[in-house]
C-alpha cells in the first residue's frame, strides 16, 4: 500500500514537472535551441554525426514535417503501429527507441522549427553542450558509488545502476548496466548524456539536482575506465543469498518457538495407536 | 478490606447424570453462530478422562494460569516481554483438532437421492468448512470411558497415582468414572484478563462477572492461553474471543443461567459470595499447597457484624448483603467446607466449586453375598476412585482435605439411613458424627439443600440493580423524546 502510494505520488510529481514545462528561453537564444540542448543533443547532433540516434541536420527535409511533430510527441504509439520509418531508424540504431520527452505540442512545434533553421543555416553549430574536460576517476567512482554527494544533491548513480566491480553485490537493476556507456556513447554523447540526463525516469529525479560540471568530467572519466571491464551479473549470487536468508530465518523461527504447542489429541492417538480410538 | 460482592456457584458432583442437558442449553442460547460451532461454554467431561480442549489440564503444553514468583502471581505463559515478542504470534494455542471439528451430517441426501439399489446415507460434514469429513473427535469423544487406553488413560490427575492404582481405575469389576461439568469460573484472579494486551476482558464489580468485551477485543487471542481451565474461545468468524457471560441478562432478570436452570441433576447451587479483594495477590501467590485454603479464607462472613458494618460502607448494597446470607454456596463452602475449587494450584482463584462424589465403595463378593465395604459406607479410604484422584483435581494433592469432606458426606447419609431405615446402631452413628465434626442440625441442613432444594433455594440470585449501574453513566430519560431508552450506541457487530 504505502509502495503505491510512493509511486502515484512519484508519478504524480514527474508529470507536474513535465507540464510545468522547461526553462523558458532567455533573449539569445530561441525555444527550439533551447529545448534542443536539453532533451535532444544527448543523443543527436546536427550536423555532427550519427551519436546514439541519427544526425538530424537536413531532417526537414528528408520527413513530413507532420511525421516528425508526431514522432517526437508521441515516439511509442508511433512504435506501437509499427510505423515503417520509425522501425528502420530503431533497428538501424541497435534497436535504440526514440523516448517520449514529454514535449508540449507549442515546445515540439519550436524544435522542428529550430531543425529546419539549423538545416537552412550554412555552417552546422556545434552542440551547445559544454565538455568538461580532465575529471578525477576516483571521484567519479565516489560519486557513483553514493560515497561522496554531489554538490547539489542528487541521488547516487548505485541506487539504480551498475557498474562492473561496483560492489561486492553489484549496484542497483532498476536502471541499465553503465559498464559499457562509455563505449556505446562516446566521449561526446556520454558528455551530453551526463549534462541532460535526458531519460524519462531520471529528468524529474535531476531536474531540480543537476551535476555539476566537475562531477560530470569526474563520472565521465569513472565511465572510461570502467569502458576496459566486462559487465557482469551479479543476479545469481543475489539470490543465493535470499534462498539462505530465508532458510535460515525458518530455521530460526523454528528455534525461537520450539516449545510452542503442537498437536495434542493427534499426537495422543498416535501415540497410543488405532486401538480405542473410537474408529470402526 | 475492600469488599466485592461475586455471584458464584457450587456443582454437586454426586448429583451429575452426565446428561449434557446443561451443554445443550447454553449452545441453544449463545454459541448457535457462525464462528462458535466448536464453543461449548459448558461442557460435560468424563473423568477419568483429557476432557475438552483434549488434555486441557496439562498446563506443560497449554501454559495456562499462574506460577509463583517472590509471593506473587505471575503469568505462565509470558512476561511482558515475551508477551511483546510473541504478539503476533501466541504459540500456546490449541488447534481446532485439539477441540474437535465440529460436524453436522448432509440429512437432505436421506430424501433428495436418486432412486438406487442402496440406501442413501448422510455423510458427515464439518460444520466450519461444509465439505466432507472422517469425524475423529468430539468434544466429549471419553465420554462413559469410551476410547480409554487413549483418552482416560492419560488423564493428567493420574501423575499422582501409582500403576497399581491406575489399573484399578479400568479394571472391570472396579471400573468406575464420574462426570465433571465446566463453565467459566468467574475467577478472583482471572487468567484470561491478565493475558489479555488490549484491556478487553473485565470482571464486573458488582457481581464478579468476568466478560470479553467484543468492541475492545482485537484478536490477539492471549487470554485463550491464559486462561488454564480453557474456557475463553475465539471466534473465527467474527474475530473476536468469546466466553461464558454466565447468563448475565439472565441473571439480571432473576432467572438462574441457562445451564442451571436446566440442570436435570440439579446439581447446580447459585448464590453471591462477599470476598476481600486486598487479599488477592497474597492468596494467589501463596506457597504451593496453600493456595486452595487462602482462597477460602478471602471469602468473608456476610454473618460477621464487622464485615456486613465495613461492606455497607464500601457501598454494596444491604440486598446484596442480606442475599449473600441467603447463599447456598456459602452454606456449601464456608459454613460446611464440603466444595472446593476446581485445581486450585492454577491460581486463579475460581469461583466455582466443586462437592466430590462420594463414589459407590468397593463391594467383595462372600459366596452368593456382595459386602460392601467393610464398614457401612466404607471408609473414605475404601472408595473406588482414590482420594488422591481426588486431591489432584480439588486440593493440590492435599488428601487430608478430601478426606474430611468424605467423612460429613458418609455421616450425613449413616445419619439419614438410621433415621429413614433404622437399621444403624446409634453408636455408629454418632461416632460418624464426631469423626466428621458435626452435628445433627447440619446433617439435616446439608440433607435438606442436597436432596429436596426448591428451585428458591439452589438458585439465590441477588438483585443486579443494574438500573444503579446504568444511572451512574446514562440518564434513561434524557432520550425520552428522541431514540427512546433502548439504545445508546448503534451496534457494530460486523456480521
Ligand atoms: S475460568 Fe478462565 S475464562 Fe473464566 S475467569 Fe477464570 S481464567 Fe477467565
Ligand atoms: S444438566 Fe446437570 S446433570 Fe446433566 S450433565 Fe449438566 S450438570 Fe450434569
Amino acid at each position: 500500500m504505502i509502495m503505491r502510494t510512493v509511486h502515484l505520488l512519484f508519478l504524480i510529481f514527474s508529470i507536474a514537472i513535465q507540464e510545468a514545462g522547461i526553462l523558458p528561453a532567455d533573449g539569445a537564444v530561441g525555444p527550439g535551441e533551447k529545448i534542443f540542448a536539453q532533451k535532444c543533443s544527448a543523443c543527436h547532433t546536427i550536423g555532427g554525426g550519427p551519436r546514439v540516434g541519427p544526425d538530424l541536420k537536413g531532417v526537414t527535409e528528408r520527413r513530413e514535417r507532420s511525421w516528425l511533430v508526431s514522432f517526437i510527441s508521441d515516439p511509442d504509439a508511433m512504435f506501437s503501429r509499427s510505423d515503417p520509418i520509425a522501425v528502420t531508424l530503431s533497428r538501424e540504431f541497435g534497436n535504440a527507441r526514440m523516448p517520449n520527452l514529454g514535449l508540449s505540442p507549442e515546445q515540439v512545434n519550436a524544435v522542428v522549427d529550430y531543425l529546419a533553421a539549423q538545416t537552412r543555416a550554412v555552417v552546422s553549430p556545434q552542440g551547445p553542450e559544454k565538455t568538461s574536460e580532465g575529471g578525477n576517476s576516483h571521484t567519479g567512482e565516489r560519486l557513483f558509488r553514493g560515497l561522496l554527494i554531489p554538490k547539489n544533491r542528487g541521488p547516487a548513480c548505485m541506487s539504480c545502476h551498475n557498474v562492473s566491480g561496483a560492489a561486492a553485490l553489484g549496484g542497483g537493476t532498476l536502471g541499465p548496466d553503465l559498464t559499457r556507456t562509455y563505449i556505446k556513447f562516446g566521449e561526446a554523447g556520454t558528455s551530453a548524456l551526463l549534462a541532460s540526463l535526458p531519460f524519462p525516469v531520471m529528468r524529474p529525479i535531476y531536474q531540480d539536482h543537476p551535476l555539476t560540471s566537475e562531477e560530470q568530467a569526474d563520472l565521465k572519466s569513472f565511465f572510461r575506465e570502467m569502458a576496459k571491464r566486462r559487465p557482469v551479473d551479479k543476479t545469481p549470487e543475489v539470490a543465493a543469498i535470499t534462498g539462505v536468508g530465508f532458510i535460515v530465518f525458518l530455521i530460526l523461527i523454528a528455534v525461537i518457538w520450539r516449545n510452542r504447542l503442537r498437536a495434542v489429541r493427534e499426537a495422543l492417538v498416535k501415540k497410543e495407536g488405532p486401538e480405542g480410538s473410537g474408529r470402526p | 478490606m475492600n469488599i466485592r460482592s461475586q455471584v458464584s456457584a457450587v456443582f454437586h458432583l454426586d448429583k451429575c447424570i452426565g446428561c449434557h442437558t446443561c451443554s445443550i442449553a447454553c449452545k441453544n442460547i449463545w454459541t448457535g453462530r457462525k464462528g462458535t460451532e466448536y464453543m461449548w461454554w459448558n461442557n460435560v467431561e468424563t473423568k477419568p478422562g483429557v476432557g475438552y480442549p483434549c488434555l486441557w489440564e496439562d498446563q506443560k503444553k497449554y501454559r495456562g494460569g499462574w506460577k509463583e514468583r517472590n509471593g506473587k502471581p505471575e503469568l505462565i505463559m509470558h512476561n511482558r516481554a515475551s508477551a511483546l515478542a510473541n504478539i503476533f504470534f501466541n504459540p500456546f494455542l490449541p488447534r481446532l483438532d485439539d477441540y474437535y471439528e465440529p460436524w453436522t451430517y448432509r440429512y437432505g441426501d436421506l430424501f433428495g437421492a436418486a432412486e438406487g439399489d442402496d440406501q442413501p446415507v448422510a455423510r458427515p460434514v464439518s460444520a466450519i468448512t461444509g465439505k466432507e469429513m472422517e469425524i475423529e473427535a468430539g468434544p466429549n469423544w471419553d465420554d462413559d470411558l469410551s476410547g480409554s487406553p487413549i483418552y482416560a488413560a492419560n488423564d493428567p490427575n493420574f501423575a499422582s497415582l501409582n500403576e497399581e492404582e491406575r489399573k484399578q481405575f479400568f479394571a472391570l469389576e472396579s471400573m468406575v468414572f464420574f462426570y465433571l461439568p465446566r463453565i467459566c469460573n468467574h475467577c478472583i484472579n482471572p487468567g484470561c484478563l491478565a493475558a489479555c494486551p488490549a484491556g478487553a476482558i473485565y470482571k464486573r464489580g458488582e457481581d464478579g462477572i468476568v466478560l470479553v468485551s467484543q468492541e475492545k477485543c482485537r484478536a490477539w487471542r492471549m487470554c485463550i492461553t491464559g486462561c488454564p481451565y480453557k474456557k475463553t474461545y475465539y471466534n473465527w468468524s467474527a474475530g473476536k474471543s468469546e466466553k461464558c457471560i454466565f447468563c448475565y441478562p439472565r441473571q439480571e432478570t432473576g432467572q438462574a443461567p441457562a445451564c442451571f436452570h436446566s440442570c436435570v441433576g440439579r446439581i447446580r447451587y447459585l448464590g453471591v459470595l462477599l470476598y476481600d479483594a486486598d487479599r488477592i495477590e497474597s492468596a494467589a501467590g501463596s506457597p504451593a499447597g496453600s493456595i486452595a485454603r487462602k482462597q477460602l479464607e478471602l471469602i468473608l462472613d456476610p454473618f460477621d457484624g464487622e464485615v456486613i458494618k465495613e461492606a455497607k460502607a464500601q457501598g454494596i448494597p444491604d440486598a446484596v448483603i442480606e442475599y449473600a446470607q441467603k447463599s447456598p454456596v456459602y452454606k456449601f463452602v464456608k459454613a460446611w467446607n464440603i466444595a472446593l475449587p476446581l485445581h486450585p494450584e492454577f491460581r486463579t482463584l475460581p469461583m466455582l466449586f466443586y462437592v466430590p462424589s462420594l463414589l459407590p465403595v468397593m463391594a467383595h463378593a462372600k459366596g452368593n453375598l456382595h459386602e460392601v465395604g467393610h464398614d457401612f459406607f466404607g471408609s473414605p479410604d475404601n472408595a473406588r476412585i482414590p482420594i488422591r484422584y481426588f486431591a489432584a483435581l480439588l486440593s493440590e494433592g492435599n488428601e487430608e482435605a478430601i478426606r474430611a469432606i468424605y467423612r460429613k458426606l458418609v455421616a450425613v447419609r449413616v445419619y439419614r439411613r438410621a433415621r429413614t431405615v433404622g437399621n444403624i446402631p446409634e453408636a455408629r452413628v454418632n461416632k460418624a458424627l464426631d469423626e466428621a465434626g458435626t452435628n445433627p442440625d447440619e446433617i439435616e441442613a446439608i440433607y435438606r439443600l442436597t436432596s429436596l432444594p426448591s428451585v428458591e433455594d439452589r438458585f439465590v440470585i441477588p438483585p443486579f440493580m443494574r438500573e444503579a449501574a446504568i444511572e451512574e453513566v446514562t440518564d434513561p430519560l434524557n432520550k425520552r423524546e428522541s431514540e427512546g431508552a433502548g439504545f445508546t450506541r448503534k451496534p457494530k457487530r460486523g456480521w
